[in-house]
């Protein structure tokens, strides 16, 4: 059982980081939570590790965003000072702005839409979104034409809204 | 290509023009899908353009990637040190009371035990958990079989979500290992199998109405057929996240119609120990003790815990 861990570690690390991190933000956080999830199933031995993994990280990364809404709240005042780091480059500036630009258009989805779509880049297949979801396999394909429509176009709109704006 | 396979498809929808661009579709499916792909121009045209689709979207979701970095060895997984999660803190300490308490109830013979109800809260999360529990009416617990009869998939387990019966193992499995450290027996945690109480049943075990969360209402009531006095109270906590107490009355060993054997007490060690394991929170509620447990964070339980009364 252990080795089968280890061999879903190996397999699916990567991709339950890629999911988290479309929901909470932050990389550390997503790595954090993404290695607590397989700690958790070393102690638990779900017999299906890779749904077990993706279920227990979406509940986490829910709790999570819950927190840091607390947190937030808590922290405004503090966080008025500037942080004293250097100015990111411009590269790393167009990057963090496309990241953002995507982030408002994941968010444009429905719940269900934007999970379908983060299950299947995270390399789920039909039949793993199906169980994870509940929905009917055949419903997965029109789901993600769906979400991948609304992305795109959420993604467009937000894009000339900015170029709007800038000018 | 059989003849029925050209005759029966209409246009082809967008479900499975992105089904089969995502390599999922299969079998007579499939070749339906293609045979129409085959005469229909329009929808070889829509074909394209969904195609394009496809690969906008991806381009656009691997804008929003994390930073590729180096896998971590397994299994030296690291603990994350934020507020949510001091879970081997609790664990470390509340095994040692439990291993405590059971080596004393054993070595003393203790007149009066205090209360010691054990309640363990275990969380369920069966298959629609990874949704916000906003998007839309509760959805069945299995997911739909597959209209058409493909071939598993190795990748693809048929059951993703630990569901009730395969939660109950995990948690018999989870207690076995530290109860045979412990040379203690193991509660039959079967839970699915348990038989079903009423209330005055379970007033009767516990000497006491049971505890619940508040506000939430109660699925099914059963006791332990093990006859170790464990009262299961389930209730839906949030639509699909079934929550489950099991509460334990309270051992006076100065009375001889005492529902509890001498080794009662050492009994919950192994209880504890599962419970422990699924990152549970415990503590004494009005002289009883209450635990929680189960694939939620640490502090979500607590928050739990926190309502029961």
């Amino acid at each position: 059982m252990a080795d089968d861990l280890a061999e879903v570690f190996r397999s699916t690390y990567q991709s339950l980081v890629r999911f988290l991190y479309r929901k909470v933000w932050d990389p550390d956080r997503a790595e954090d939570l993404a290695q607590e999830a397989f700690a958790r199933a070393l102690v638990h031995r779900p017999t299906n590790p890779r749904g077990w993994l993706f279920i227990v990280a979406a509940n986490m990364a829910r709790d999570d965003a819950r927190r840091a809404a607390r947190e937030r709240r808590h922290l405004t005042l503090l966080k008025s000072e500037p942080q004293p780091t250097a100015p990111p480059s411009d590269e790393a500036m167009h990057a963090q702005d496309e990241r953002s630009r995507v982030r408002a258009a994941l968010e444009q989805l429905t719940p269900r839409d934007r999970e379908v779509l983060l299950l299947w880049d995270a390399d789920l297949s039909y039949d793993e979104i199906a169980a994870q979801t509940g929905l009917a396999r055949a419903a997965v394909g029109t789901t993600l034409a769906r979400a991948r429509r609304r992305l795109v176009e959420a993604h467009e709109s937000g894009g000339k809204k900015d170029h709007a704006a800038r000018r | 290509m059989s003849p029925e396979a050209r005759k029966i498809m209409p246009h082809v929808d967008e479900g499975l023009l992105h089904t089969y661009l995502d390599g999922e579709l299969e079998g007579v499916e499939r070749d339906q899908v293609l045979a129409h792909l085959g005469e229909c121009a329009a929808c070889r045209n829509r074909l394209e353009e969904e195609r394009a689709l496809v690969a906008r979207a991806g381009e656009l979701l691997a804008r929003a990637a994390p930073p590729n970095r180096e896998r971590p060895a397994f299994p030296s997984v690291k603990r994350s040190h934020a507020p949510g999660w001091r879970v081997p803190a609790a664990w470390a300490a509340t095994v040692t009371i439990a291993f405590v308490a059971g080596w004393y109830a054993q070595g003393q013979r203790l007149a009066t035990e205090l209360a010691s109800s054990a309640i363990r809260i275990a969380t369920e999360a069966p298959a629609p958990v990874t949704q916000a529990p906003a998007t839309g009416p509760a959805k069945t617990k299995r997911a739909a079989p597959s209209q058409r009869s493909d071939e598993p998939r190795p990748q693809a387990p048929p059951a993703a979500a630990p569901r009730s019966e395969e939660a109950a193992r995990q948690f018999a499995a989870d207690a076995a290992a530290p109860a045979a450290a412990a040379g203690v027996a193991v509660p039959h945690d079967d839970v699915a199998a348990w038989p079903a109480l009423d209330a005055d049943g379970a007033h009767a075990l516990l000497g006491r109405a049971p505890v619940a969360l508040p506000g939430v209402a109660v699925r099914r009531m059963a006791r332990s057929p093990a006859g170790d006095g464990v009262v299961l109270v389930e209730q839906e906590w949030k639509p699909g996240i079934v929550v489950r107490l099991y509460e334990r009355r309270a051992i006076n060993l100065e009375r001889a119609d005492a529902p509890q054997p001498s080794s009662g007490r050492a009994r919950l060690a192994p209880s504890a120990n599962a419970a422990l394991r699924q990152d549970n929170q415990a503590r004494y509620i009005n002289s009883l003790r209450v635990e929680i447990a189960g694939p939620l964070a640490a502090d979500s339980l607590a928050r739990l815990l926190d309502l029961v009364e």
